[in-house]
């Protein structure tokens, strides 16, 4: 038969089934969008970090930074004066929050212009060039800035207007001396981040003194001489670091997280690809009768397969389509979603556009097209194989896989194997470890139907005991259309699976967190800057805190970044005395000893900082760390649990930390009070007492585990998108399968309601057949989903971000997995019940 | 796929290649620094300048305070220029000038050290005439945190390391940049001789157009310049101007053309003449003569006349420039022919100027200068509204 004709009788096959195409593009559409979502969100939170990184990095090769973020301004002025090194640019940079942006911080970069042209380009971008008049009053005004046009039309601001913002140092006007603008879109972008001024303006508002916060350097790479007068002329606790260094230590931050994104993109792919088999796999089982008589005319195998082929090609490239735009638009309330986590977790996201390149939608479409290809080949070919009586019978199908059960079975405990096998490798490599899950997934895939035998088997025999008719012939309608309720309930499994095992993570993560919370935060009160932007306490106000009524001891806890040596990044903190009843990994000598040798000076380390370093501990380990006095050697006295920061903490005692950073700031303290005196009381005294010199936060102990366990859990909002998603692919999932098992199955009903069945009946039995989907796919995903669970918490968890947790088994997620899979199971059997309800019986037996 | 088709196709290719290669050029292009060019706008204004001061009568000069800034008024510089040849005879020229321009009158009260109303500039440039090489750079800098800045006691000025410093009875000269740098010891060998009437150099008929102007015009200097690691001693003279002002030139002027002769008599001539738009010479044109023993005399407008004999075309900014003079002082017997040692001296910094060593040469005596050539350029910045 020439091709044209089958091409004819694809299209009037279409035409007459107008819902079941739309639940195929449906199913292909929602596949390929979650992937896009998850991508989309992945790759805007990457190219944003990047983008805040070169905003202030600029064409420089090299930086001469200064662990305090205070470098002295005269070491500027002898790098230029006396090392004639011209190609320098002095930088002051913070975080500042504009009123009218409801409070969202930007950052402000002082620059001197006569310096800076080499290095960004803001300023010499021809449109975004600023006229003299707007140069003269930023040098010789104070409180002049420039803002992005974007930014100024985004709160209504125009050159010339008065700007509140909000400092370390409390509040401030600022006057819009000019634009910026860029015809270059990444430029522009950035821009809207930033607020620009004169370094000295900038070194007013942010109370810089005489310091600037770093050098921009241009250097040649080759000249090492240069270099090494550089590092002589260096200030102390200053260091010379090339920027790659250093915006890779930033990047580095976001890496773990973006590991953790990556794996929900690749569940988003596992599940999308099942819904896509699931969906393509129907469409072609429903036409086994029309093959068949196609093929009984005398149409050849080839030719029905590539017939089926290009029908599904010409689906799956238009549900792709519709699931790429799809996509896009879920992406993009994804991407609220994570930029907010970002800017909790580590700095300020300025950037909250979202990217996606053309890669990456590709890499979605072509993984829609591949997997409906591939879903639609297997029964195409099978189809195609089979003779023309036979395909008329559907019993036959079923036939074959009663007989290649065992060998789904041994499959998918082949796979499993090889997951478990992979997952016990011992290597960092997430890949490794998400390659392992996915295995085991798509093995307990592979095991389904020889669960729904064993399963059903025992709900029979439960169904047996109750009299009505209906409900026996639902469940053995389960077993007798295997071939289509497997793949449904296997999907369905994977997306439920999902959920259970994300929300034990989380659940397990939670317990953990707050468990080590309470452990750790033993003060009354803590107190802290009211302004996160900076730190303005100092040893002063700990003097007067101690004097209070009512208040035993006071401990400052000091705090820094890690810039430079081998644990940039890492948390430097410092405690007056170690108060937290800390669990311990490893520990030197006895638990009772801690105390004393911290005192002296040895130091603790955080899990994840010796995951990361790879430090194990064990008697006369060494950390090294750049101290104002040069690199020094501290003697690790244990390994504590923490959850801090993935990034790695360094806990030293007050003394030991004051004389090698010599740091008068105070990050915050803790406040333990007398017996029976009033938390609450006290703190808004205190609030009253010092609100003329500093800006203070006061939070009880109560208050800082709620704010913490607050940040916890709007860290995992994106999880809940996730959650929506697979409930969204569960139901998709459902509606394709009960729908096709009814339309499918009209004559058998047609029949059945000729002898006599009511409509209250059939209606009945079919909200029991797919209710029984739905309990068997939420049954399943249980024990699937705890596994997932497992290999998250002690495996991609441990291996990503070095902590331990504790695994805790979240009963609630179990429930909420059965009633999301029989809820979604029975809603999406509602419609096509009613729908054949309605129907003469007549015209339900008409089909032969 | 037929011949057509594969034409069609290339053509195709061969257009987007085109027109990418365009659009990334133009790109390339638009993103050039335009800013310096911004900044000399932003030094060029003529407004407020009623603030500062004006060089409205002869004033009595003093040192070391007028060595060192005078912030209440908007311009000055510090300008030095000389002759030098190696031992084998090998002639260079150089320049060393550093600018102030205030962008606004007095102090800023504010807390940063940062802040200031002083932008510094320079330009340093060295004419290598064997191998008629001319390098020339430009720095900015705001003065201040010890970047830039002008001090009188003791005497220095100075923009990142290219630097005056007094030594002895003298200054260092440092500057390098490139593959170019100059070291020179400059000693006085003459007296500070104040221009114009008693040191005010009137530029225009408005009172307070004016600049107070000092020079030394005979500096013995020594030293050693480098050029692409090659070292060379040299000697020989440096001139020294010394002027501040608010208001110079005056509507209608378009340029100048400022010479300083070094005589191997002894004798130092300068002229300057203002161009007026109409293609005159200003009324206000003037010079100097000094006498062997220091003695200096005044030359009015009428005093000399200069005749240019030939003009030379800038290959880069097509700018087209006067090249060799006759300049005549018939009060004191003199016709001099002026020609540069290498006609391509031209800055072409923030500002478009030329600038650069000439050789003098007359039937009874010779010697050599630097003449200074502004507002040439025909879209230029020429004084006016």
């Amino acid at each position: 038969m020439p091709y044209t004709s089958l091409l004819k009788i694809s299209v009037n096959h279409s035409k007459g089934h107008p819902l079941r195409k739309l639940l195929l593009l449906l199913g292909i559409a929602i596949g390929v969008a979650v992937v896009v979502a998850v991508d989309l969100a992945n790759e805007s939170i990457g190219r944003s970090f990047q983008l805040s990184t070169r905003s202030i990095t600029g064409r420089s090769t090299h930086q001469v930074i200064h662990s305090d973020n205070r470098l002295d301004q005269n070491f500027y002025t002898r790098l230029r004066t006396e090392l004639g090194i011209r190609r320098s640019a002095p930088v002051i940079t913070g975080y500042i929050r504009i009123d009218r942006l409801e409070g969202r911080t930007i950052r402000m970069l002082g620059i001197d212009p006569f310096a800076d042209a080499g290095f960004r380009n803001y300023l010499g971008q021809a449109s975004g060039t600023p006229n003299l008049e707007t140069l003269t009053s930023l040098l010789t005004a104070s409180n002049r800035v420039l803002i992005s046009k974007k930014l100024a039309a985004e709160i209504n601001i125009r050159t010339g207007d008065s700007l509140g913002i909000n400092t370390a140092f409390g509040e401030q006007k600022v006057i819009v001396a000019g634009l910026m603008e860029s015809d270059n879109s990444f430029t522009e972008q950035a821009l809207s981040g930033i607020m620009l001024t004169d370094i000295a303006t900038a070194q007013e508002i942010l109370k810089m003194g005489d310091h600037i916060s770093h050098v921009d350097l241009m250097l040649d790479v080759e000249s090492t001489d240069l270099m090494n007068r550089i590092k002589e002329t260096l200030p102390p606790g200053a260091q010379l670091v090339s920027s790659n260094a250093r915006s890779n230590a930033v990047r580095q931050m976001s890496r773990s997280f973006e590991l953790n994104l990556t794996a929900l993109s690749l569940l988003a792919l596992l599940v999308g690809m099942f819904l896509i088999y699931n969906t393509v796999t129907f469409s072609i089982v429903q036409r086994r009768i029309q093959l068949g008589t196609l093929r009984a005319l005398g149409v050849t195998r080839s030719e029905v397969f590539v017939m089926i082929l290009v029908e599904t090609l010409f689906w799956g490239i238009i549900g792709s389509t519709i699931g790429i735009l799809l996509g896009i638009v879920l992406g993009t309330g994804t991407v609220r979603l994570v930029s907010q986590t970002v800017s909790d977790l580590y700095f300020t996201l300025t950037v909250n556009q979202f990217h996606i390149s053309i890669g990456k939608l590709i890499k979605a479409f072509l993984m829609g097209i591949g997997a409906s290809l591939l879903s639609g080949a297997l029964p195409a070919l099978e189809a195609a194989n089979i003779e023309p009586v036979q395909t008329l019978r559907r019993s036959s199908l079923e036939r074959r896989l009663a007989v290649q059960m065992p060998v789904l079975g041994i499959v998918g405990s082949l796979f499993i194997i090889a997951g478990v096998v992979l997952l016990s490798v011992p290597t960092r490599s997430l890949r490794v470890s998400f390659g392992g899950l996915l295995l085991i997934v798509f093995g307990n895939a592979l095991l389904v139907p020889l669960l729904i035998r064993v399963v059903m088997k025992f709900i029979s025999a439960i169904v047996s005991l109750f009299k009505g008719v209906t409900c026996q012939m639902a469940s053995r309608n389960i077993i007798r259309s295997m071939s289509r309720t497997s793949v449904s309930i296997a999907s369905l499994m994977i997306a439920i699976s999902v959920i259970v095992g994300v929300g034990t993570m989380i659940g397990s993560f939670r317990i953990t967190v707050v468990q080590w919370l309470s452990n750790t935060i033993r003060a009354d009160l803590y107190i802290g800057s009211a302004n996160r932007l900076g730190r303005e306490l100092d040893g002063d106000l700990q003097v007067e805190l101690k004097k209070f009524e009512g208040v035993a001891k006071v401990i400052a806890i000091r705090s820094r970044q890690v810039k430079s040596g081998p644990y940039t990044g890492a948390t430097l903190i410092s405690l007056d005395e170690d108060t937290a009843e800390r669990k311990w990994i490893w520990y030197e000598g006895n638990k009772a000893g801690l105390k004393e040798k911290f005192d002296q000076g040895w130091v603790f380390i955080s899990e994840p900082m010796s995951w990361k370093y790879q430090i194990k501990g064990g008697p006369g380990t060494t950390i090294a760390l750049d101290t104002d006095l040069g690199r020094k050697e501290f003697r690790l006295a244990g390994i504590f649990r923490d959850f801090t920061s993935d990034q790695g903490a360094v806990m030293i005692a007050g003394p030991h930390y004051k004389r090698y950073w010599g740091d008068r700031y105070v990050f915050g303290m803790s406040v333990f009070l007398e017996k029976g005196v009033d938390p609450e009381r006290i703190g808004r005294d205190i609030e009253r007492r010092f609100q003329d010199r500093y800006q203070l936060m006061i939070r009880s102990n109560r208050g800082l585990r709620n704010a913490a366990i607050e940040v916890f859990d709007r860290t995992f909002t994106i999880t809940v998108a996730l959650q929506i998603l697979a409930g969204l692919v569960a139901f998709i999932g459902v509606l394709n399968t009960v729908m096709s098992l009814i339309l499918e199955r009209s004559r058998e009903i047609g029949v059945l309601r000729a002898n006599g069945m009511t409509v209250s009946q059939l209606g009945r039995m079919l909200m029991m057949e797919s209710g029984l989907i739905g309990l068997l796919a939420g049954l399943f995903s249980i024990p699937l989903g705890t596994i997932m669970a497992w290999i998250l918490v002690h495996i991609i968890n441990k291996r990503s971000f070095g902590w331990t947790l504790d695994f805790v088994l979240q009963p609630d997620s179990y429930l909420q997995a059965i009633l999301i899979a029989l809820v979604s199971a029975v809603l999406a059997g509602i419609y096509p019940m009613i729908s054949i309800s309605r129907k003469q019986v007549a015209a339900l037996l008409r089909t032969e | 796929m037929g011949k057509k088709t594969v034409l069609s196709l290339t053509i195709t290719g061969l257009f987007i290649g085109l027109v990418s290669l365009a659009v990334w050029f133009w790109r390339g292009w638009s993103a050039q620094p335009m800013y310096h060019a911004d900044v000399i706008d932003a030094l060029s204004t003529k407004e407020n300048i009623d603030d500062f001061e004006r060089a409205l009568k002869p004033k009595a000069f003093g040192f070391p305070e007028d060595w060192g800034p005078h912030p209440n008024f908007q311009t000055e510089w510090w300008y030095y220029t000389g002759n030098l040849d190696d031992e084998r005879g090998r002639h260079f020229g150089y320049q060393l000038t550093f600018f102030r321009r205030a962008l606004k009158k007095g102090q800023p009260q504010r807390t940063s050290q940062w802040s200031t109303h002083q932008v510094y500039f320079a330009h340093f440039a060295v004419t290598d005439v064997e191998k008629r090489q001319f390098n020339s750079f430009e720095r900015f800098s705001r003065g201040a945190v010890g970047l830039a800045g002008a001090e009188a006691s003791p005497y220095r000025v100075w923009l990142d390391n290219w630097r005056v410093g007094k030594k002895g009875e003298g200054v260092i000269l440092e500057a390098a940049e490139g593959p170019v740098s100059l070291k020179l010891h400059l000693k006085p060998l003459k007296p500070v001789v104040y221009q114009g009437d008693r040191g005010l150099s009137q530029k225009g008929s408005e009172p307070g157009n004016a600049s107070y102007y000092y020079s030394q015009t005979r500096l013995h200097s020594e030293g050693v310049i480098v050029i692409d690691d090659t070292e060379f001693e040299v000697s020989g003279f440096s001139w020294l101007d010394r002027e501040w002002s608010t208001s110079v030139l005056q509507k209608g002027d378009s340029g100048w053309d400022w010479f300083s002769i070094q005589l191997e008599d002894n004798r130092e001539i300068m002229v300057f003449q203002i161009r007026s738009n109409d293609g005159s010479i200003s009324e206000y044109s003037a010079g100097i003569l000094v006498a062997a023993d220091g003695s200096s005399h005044y030359l009015a407008k009428d005093d000399f006349h200069l005749s240019t004999l030939d003009t030379w075309e800038s290959p880069k900014s097509k700018v087209s420039y006067p090249t060799e003079w006759l300049l005549e002082l018939p009060g004191h017997s003199l016709r001099l022919n002026i020609k540069p040692y290498i006609p391509n001296q031209e800055h072409r910094h923030s500002f478009l100027y030329w600038e650069g060593a000439v050789a003098v040469k007359s039937d009874t005596v010779t010697g050599f200068g630097y003449v200074e050539l502004t507002g040439y350029n025909n879209d230029d910045r020429s004084v006016g509204n």
